[in-house]
């Protein structure tokens, strides 16, 4: 009978705490998905405005006038930034979640992005046109 | 005197060595020496003890996946000139447990493999005299990208979910499962949704996407996954309107 013990000693390989600054793949996923903590401010700000609208006309007003100042202006114009950001990032992931097949061709990815850049420039448009209209 | 490159190669040597430590070599370069030449130049002329896994050098086999400068590779299919006169720095691949100098436990990985069913089924088996099933071209190309992976394990060694928390099913298992769902041979879905349905399948991919640029035959494995999101999703609905798996089953019969 053999006494030979096996040498085996697996070494478990752990992520640092810092591993999303590795590479600019992660750096991009982590910007992406940071982007959400505007949206949930922006969200709150929302909330807050619909209960000033339901606590009558002064409230909104008062609302309505904190929008205006200057730290809140520079939190909408980051929070737009933000939001683009999010949305250049799904455009261009959305090839891979769609998949359309004609025939024995698939679409080409740069089709399916251009036809969300497109849906999105005239999505805005119409908003646009309505708000100032 | 000939041109030399650098190479620093993370070496563990379980019956010495309490963890892994940077070896580094001056190796003879030449224009045409692929990584996988590099560390085998240090195993014949510098260092016999030195271990790793190689075996087609034609990017086939999966064998020789390493960290090449942190970065998921193929060491047959990268070359020294890319790095040259930089040194280069080959470590074995993130996430796995490490046996032996580049050597990595894939076990997880392969069991993973074995447990999303990577064969065809069938409801209805025919006669062997009835002939095989006929799939046109077109059918073909709804799953032959995600047939094209050679199990490397380098989109696990991308994918920090899976280094996070290595009960997700993780990209390449998954890519497998959305290859058999759209065969048009297949009828076996059913028995695969339970697994993209789960806390560790699909879902459990945020899309980072990493695993999709290391690969290196063009899988797309982060594509697989999210369009498997879109059929957990129909199958959810479908299942709670009452029709069960009914739906997939039609999905084998339009040849």
């Amino acid at each position: 009978m053999s006494t030979q013990t096996s040498k085996r000693k697996p070494f478990q390989q752990k992520m640092t705490p810092n591993w999303w600054l590795e590479n600019n793949a992660y750096r991009d996923y982590m910007l992406r998905s940071a982007t959400c903590i505007f949206v949930i401010l922006y969200a709150l700000i929302m909330f807050w405005g619909l209960y000033a609208l339901s606590n009558g006309e002064t409230a909104f007003k008062a609302w309505l006038a904190a929008q205006q100042e200057i730290i809140f202006v520079i939190f909408h114009l980051v929070t737009l930034i933000a939001m683009l950001y999010h949305s250049k990032t799904w455009f261009m992931l959305a090839p891979k979640t769609i998949r359309i097949q004609l025939g024995a061709t698939i679409v080409e990815d740069k089709v399916i992005e251009s036809v969300m850049w497109l849906s999105w420039l005239v999505c805005s448009t119409v908003i646009i046109a309505i708000l100032l209209y | 005197m000939s041109e030399t490159i650098k190479i620093d190669v993370q070496r563990y040597r379980p019956e010495i060595d309490d963890e892994p430590f940077i070896q580094s070599f001056d190796v003879p370069y030449t224009h045409e020496m692929s990584i996988l030449d590099g560390l085998r130049y240090i195993k014949d002329h510098l260092d016999s003890t030195l271990s790793f896994r190689w075996s087609c050098q034609m990017a086939i086999c999966g064998s020789c996946g390493f960290m090449i400068n942190n970065v998921p590779k193929l060491g047959c299919k990268n070359f020294l000139r890319d790095y040259y006169p930089n040194k280069v720095t080959i470590a074995p691949l993130a996430n796995f447990p490490i046996e032996r100098d580049l050597i990595s436990n894939i076990s997880d990985f392969v069991e993973k493999l074995e447990e999303i069913k990577p064969y065809i089924i069938r409801e209805n088996k025919g006669e062997l005299t009835d002939g095989e099933y006929i799939q046109t071209p077109a059918q073909m190309q709804r799953y032959k990208q995600f047939s094209m992976c050679i199990n490397c394990g380098l989109c696990y060694a991308a994918c920090p979910q899976y280094g996070l928390n290595s009960k997700f099913l993780g990209p390449a298992a998954l890519a497998l499962i959305q290859r058999y769902n759209q065969d048009s041979r297949d009828q076996g879905q059913a028995e695969r949704y339970p697994l993209i349905n789960s806390e560790q399948g699909a879902w459990a991919c945020t899309f980072v996407g990493y695993c999709s640029d290391v690969c290196p035959k063009g899988v797309d494995p982060a594509a697989a996954v999210n369009q498997s999101k879109t059929l957990s999703a129909t199958d959810y609905v479908i299942t709670k309107i009452g029709f069960g798996n009914e739906h997939k089953k039609a999905k084998g019969d339009t040849v």
